[in-house]
């Protein structure tokens, strides 16, 4: 029995404990709209995480190109860690 | 006199076994918890975003694949060896990306997305030496007893 535990049900109660804490923890992700100009497409929209701000930084990109805030691409997206 | 070992092999592979559970099963619900999170960061990576769909599930898939393997005792050494292909696989692609890359996605979920990219080729690092260890105790015991 003892071994039957560690063989079985020690693994199951493992990956159980992994899921509820899975949904324990907060999906804090904040998603936003940003917008590219694409060379056939013109300005299109894409939806990304709120790591990407007005600001100093790395520049944030879909697809090679650069993300900017509104649609009359003024403000570029940019993000703190590359 | 025989040296009695406090923690016995078995156990450190079990224990590192349970290790590579929770962390495939954490890591993939909480990439399913927010699938179109995931899709979008595979999007942005150089993969393109044209494969994000097949590739987020894809990955999904394979973690809990692990999942499964690790879990049954017959199949524990494959799933210890995926884990190791895996775990190199993520941090190939880091380190890749960290090099060759301007945008850089991270597509990995809850805590571990808290991490920095540092501690996250460290934390990779570590994983892939422990499933190597599981998997050179679990090689010798199986070596152990086919020659008995």
């Amino acid at each position: 029995m003892k071994t039957k535990i560690f063989k079985f049900i020690l693994p199951i109660f493992a990956m159980l404990l992994a899921v509820g804490f899975a949904f324990a923890t907060d999906v804090k992700t904040v998603s936003q709209t940003a917008y590219y100009n694409h060379p056939v497409l013109g300005v299109q929209s894409v939806t990304i995480g709120d790591e990407c701000k007005v600001q100093s930084g790395f520049n944030c990109e879909f697809n090679g190109y650069p993300l900017f805030k509104e649609m009359a691409l003024v403000n570029q997206l940019r993000k703190i860690n590359p | 006199m025989k040296r009695i070992p406090i923690i016995s092999k078995k156990k450190i592979a079990l224990a590192i076994t349970l290790l590579f559970i929770m962390l495939f099963a954490y890591a993939s619900i909480t990439k399913v918890r927010d699938i179109t999170y995931f899709q979008l960061q595979i999007g942005q990576s150089p993969l393109g975003s044209a494969v994000a769909g097949w590739v987020a599930w894809g990955i999904i898939s394979i973690e809990w694949v692990t999942v499964a393997l690790l879990i049954f005792q017959n199949t524990r050494q494959v799933g210890l060896f995926l884990s190791v292909m895996l775990m190199s696989l993520f941090t190939a692609y880091i380190l890749l990306v960290l090099n060759f890359s301007d945008s850089i996605p991270c597509s990995c979920g809850g805590i571990i997305s808290g991490m920095g990219w540092n501690v996250h080729i460290i934390f990779n690092c570590a994983c892939i030496v422990f499933a190597l260890i599981g998997l050179f105790l679990i090689e010798g015991k199986q070596t152990h007893r086919s020659k008995q």
